[in-house]
């Protein structure tokens, strides 16, 4: 498979007024062609930083500190404003967490699709609105003339989330970059939601590249799956490898702690330690702090080792 | 989120204030104004240099009528009396008039918008109307009315502007108390099985208090300015009390051929405002929400 | 043996009013017909998507709602129409967490005072044994002592809910209602708080009532399960032959769409939404939705059928 899209030696920081937080501190990872990838991890670990950095959408306080993402051949960290508005919006486009916060409330669900099929594809108003009526119907949306005319609070979440795909999908992208897009809707809508992207995927060859930190997620729809500690990538592989045979102590760490059966039959083990301060610097493994085979060189210095189709953030596997 | 947020608005560090202060000059002006306020008005009685010419009590009217030199800053006024000693005694009662304003405006509106507010219902609308009712009343009708009964003087303007005020408040509090009272730590106290009373002042209550305390911050150059205006009109202090209302109203007959009888307290006025105006845009902005947002979201 | 709670026929329906003088035009009856017990020493979980009413039965079992029909009984003693005076004993023996940690705590209060704050309600200590109770709290719950002086916003979520579930112990209940307590909680932390919860309640001999979405966390703590769906109690049973077998084809839908993992799919990719509480559909409220629905689900509503051993269904199919 051909690498679509690869990060190399990320990092990101937050200026705040609490202090410089270093949202990811080292990403490395690579998506090819109609792959799903899934960015696993808890909540500050930098997984959603990562997943917008991808997107072009980062806030003006977050500055690059270093590192590229590389999309067909072009660095669109050092992109010109030009090919950043070509690729932004239309190429790589994003679906968010909160399906109410996408949309503005003063505007109906066919204004904001046919406003960006005019601004994005430059089509006209009549082609726009054929264009519009397809991907609905694309989605899987019931009822596609009553929901042209509703207003955003007036759908429910999962029809909601339905037309924020329908708006990733408008300008037929080639990356797909969904932050979380399940984690406010009910299970069974959830599914429904994730089946459709796994469809979209399958139809029409785009890559996805989904946010979660649920790795039951990941399990569902994901071929690859990358897991995050601290702004730190620590291990990516495909997703059965990593469920089955976890390699970085973390991961190992995280699938202990997700209850599979009654408390009965196996307890569920929490990772020992407090989550870093994000505001720290750290040089080698963050997850050094909470790590039952750390040794002194897993502070300060720690390299990506690659096994097989796998990379492992770890000292314990370098010769 | 699962790490610590730390500290953010709900603790209000000092320190943290003023660094945010001190990187915005206007503020910072503001700031500083009402620290002088407060201060010459606190002090006032103690650094006045003609205390009788001050008070009003001692005048000599060969001095009367002196433009501004060096042994008299702000010049003499009409009885000969040294205006800067004048301003500078006013200063303390704008001072007295205008907490006392804010202050039992407060008190009385906020027991009221509690009240209305938790309770809710019948009593809660009753409270709400009744508020409406003085809202309606023009405050200088108010205040007029009140002199005639009770005589002029400090007491009776800030119970004339605090019964025209209150409102406000109570108003404010309801629509705040209405939020809070269905918030979780709420639901929580009561699942504890705390009583009504103990819910409401214990935990409503304080939870409430930010969006009115800083309104109360942003009126009190208001409350100086009504204060002045009812001064101005004779309805509010009486002779010879150098409030700045008072003296501008004592100079405005002179205004063409003595300006400086009614600039310099006009003057004082003007600044004295503008800085409680400045200081309480600060405090606003500082406790926007916006500063919740620390992470840029991880 | 006498359960410790019974909630029998419970119906908590909201009243929507209309017009100047507030009539009264109907109901959204967000708890229709519930009945279950809870035995002294068991974990009963309520399992739902939103919606479906669990809160709500919570929140009437704390009677911060009002009851339109049926009995709350607790230990032997009918406490459902009893007025706020003669219920302080109950509120003592019955105490609760909440979903949000840090919003179920005052953020004007510091963590000393909301721990204590029960204890001060229900006994007369001194301030020194006032000092000792909350001490040992403290470190019942896993905390140290540094957090008793901070205030809720400078806690971790996991420490936050920490402090709640000592503020609900410090009266020593008999049963602890748990409204989706490890939600809004990253996996480890959930981990910690589940584990927290089941040693207190071997510790100190309580029951628990445990409301979720989740059902991978049902199934770790549950000794008997109820599924609700749109207000209605639509199958019970014993966790492990619930999550094993599940009976009612929504339990079946929410067990496949539950994303555990190394799980059988026990059904295809869900259809449709849930209706609104305010126009449940007529028969079997799920009928809309459900693949095995026949002319009788549409017409008539089901009653819970015995299976013996326990086992309550709502479905035509196992008549």
């Amino acid at each position: 498979m051909s690498i679509l899209l690869s990060v190399h030696n990320l990092a990101i920081d937050y200026y705040t007024l609490n202090g410089i937080i270093h949202a990811v501190r080292r990403a490395e990872l690579e998506l090819c062609n109609g792959e799903t990838l899934c960015i696993v991890g808890e909540s500050g670990s930098g997984k959603s930083t990562l997943g917008v950095a991808i997107a072009l959408a980062l806030p003006l306080n977050a500055i690059v500190k270093s590192g590229s993402i590389i999309y067909n051949g072009i660095d669109l960290l050092k992109a010109n404003r030009n090919t950043v508005e070509r690729i932004r919006g239309r190429e790589i486009t994003m679906v968010f967490q909160d399906p109410l916060a996408t949309f503005s409330p003063l505007h109906t669900i066919g204004e904001v699709l046919e406003d960006i099929a005019i601004s994005k594809l430059g089509v006209t108003k009549r082609e726009a609105k054929k264009i519009v009526s397809e991907v609905l119907k694309k989605v899987r949306m019931p009822d596609v003339d009553r929901v042209l005319k509703s207003y955003p609070h007036e759908l429910s979440g999962g029809m909601l989330q339905r037309v924020a795909i329908a708006a990733a999908i408008l300008t037929k992208p080639r990356v797909i970059v969904a932050d979380e897009p399940t984690s406010m809707l009910d299970v069974t809508i959830q599914v429904q939601i994730l089946s459709l992207l796994e469809d979209i995927v399958r139809s029409d060859g785009v890559s996805l590249v989904m946010i979660t930190h649920h790795l039951g997620v990941a399990q569902r729809i994901c071929e690859k799956t990358v897991v995050m500690y601290a702004g730190v990538v620590v291990e990516e592989g495909s997703t059965v490898d990593l469920v089955n045979t976890p390699l970085h102590p973390y991961t190992k760490s995280l699938l202990k702690a997700i209850p599979r059966e009654s408390h009965k039959k196996a307890r569920v083990v929490h990772i020992p330690g407090d989550p870093l301060d994000p505001r720290l610097e750290v040089l080698g493994c963050p997850f050094a702090t909470r790590c039952p085979h750390a040794s002194n060189k897993c502070f300060n210095d720690v390299k990506y080792i690659e096994i097989g189709n796998r990379r492992v953030y770890c000292n314990i596997y370098s010769r | 989120m699962d790490r610590p947020q730390g500290e953010i608005l709900v603790t209000l560090p000092l320190h943290d204030f003023f660094k945010f202060l001190t990187r915005r000059s206007l503020y910072m002006a503001g700031f500083i104004i009402v620290i002088m306020f407060v201060v010459i008005g606190c002090i006032a009685p103690y650094i006045l240099t003609r205390p009788e010419e001050a008070w009003g009590t001692a005048y000599d009217l060969r001095k009367a009528f002196q433009p501004p030199s060096l042994d008299h800053p702000f010049g003499t006024d009409a009885y000969g009396r040294d205006m800067l000693n004048r301003v500078i005694l006013g200063s303390r009662y704008s001072l007295i008039i205008a907490i006392g304003v804010v202050g039992l405006s407060l008190v009385i509106g906020v027991v009221i918008g509690l009240v209305a507010g938790y309770l809710g219902g019948a009593i809660g609308t009753t409270l709400m109307r009744l508020a409406d009712m003085f809202l309606a009343y023009p405050p200088l009708l108010l205040a007029v009315a009140l002199a005639a009964i009770l005589g002029r003087g400090v007491l009776t303007t800030i119970i004339a502007l605090a019964v025209s005020w209150w409102p406000w408040y109570a108003r404010l509090m309801y629509v705040t108390v209405n939020s809070v009272k269905v918030a979780p730590y709420v639901e929580a106290a009561k699942a504890i099985g705390l009583g009504r009373a103990a819910i409401m002042f214990r935990h409503v209550l304080p939870n409430s208090l930010i969006p009115v305390l800083t309104q109360a911050m942003l009126d009190m150059g208001s409350a100086i300015l009504e204060a002045a205006a009812l001064s101005f009109l004779g309805v509010g202090v009486p002779p010879p009390i150098p409030e700045w209302g008072r003296l501008i109203s004592e100079g405005w007959v002179y205004i063409s051929k003595a300006y400086w009888i009614s600039f310099f307290p006009g003057l004082a006025l003007l600044i004295t405002a503008i800085g409680f105006n400045l200081f309480g845009d600060a405090v606003k902005e500082y406790l926007n929400p916006r500063l919740r947002n620390i992470g840029g979201g991880l | 043996m006498k359960p410790l709670l019974e909630v029998r026929n419970l119906k908590v329906y909201f009243p929507l009013r209309r017009g100047l003088f507030g009539r009264v035009v109907g109901y959204v009856k967000a708890v229709d017909e519930v009945s279950f017990a809870v035995s002294k020493g068991q974990i009963y979980a309520l399992v739902g998507e939103s919606g479906c009413g669990k809160s709500t039965v919570l929140r009437a079992i704390l009677r911060l709602v009002d009851v339109y029909s049926g009995k709350i009984i607790f230990d032997g003693v009918d406490v459902t129409s009893k007025r706020e005076q003669e219920l302080k004993w109950y509120r003592q023996r019955v105490q609760a967490v909440f979903q949000n940690p840090q919003a179920s705590l005052n953020p004007r209060m510091k963590v000393f005072d909301i721990i204590a704050e029960p204890l001060k309600l229900y006994s007369k200590l001194s301030r020194e044994e006032l000092t000792g109770k909350v001490l040992e709290l403290t470190k019942l719950v896993g905390l140290t002592e540094s957090v008793l002086s901070q205030s809720p916003a400078n806690l971790s979520g996991g420490q936050a809910q920490r402090v709640a579930i000592a503020r609900a112990i410090s009266v020593k209940p008999d049963l602890l209602l748990l409204d989706e307590p490890t939600s809004a909680l990253d996996i480890s932390t959930q981990a910690q708080i589940l584990n927290l919860l089941l040693e207190l309640k071997e510790q100190l001999n309580l029951s628990y009532i445990l409301v979720t979405h989740d059902i991978s966390v049902a199934r770790y703590v549950a000794d008997e399960i109820g599924v609700m769906y749109l207000g209605k109690l639509v199958e019970k049973g014993f966790a492990d032959t619930i999550l094993s077998e599940p009976l009612h084809p929504y339990t079946k839908l929410l067990m496949s769409s539950a994303l555990l993992f190394k799980e059988k799919s026990f059904n295809s990719t869900p259809i449709g939404e849930t209706p609104s509480a305010l126009n449940p559909p007529p028969g079997c409220r799920f009928h809309t939705r459900c693949p095995y629905a026949i002319e009788r689900c549409r017409r008539e509503e089901p009653p819970l059928i015995n299976l013996g051993k326990e086992r309550l269904v709502s479905c035509w199919l196992y008549t």
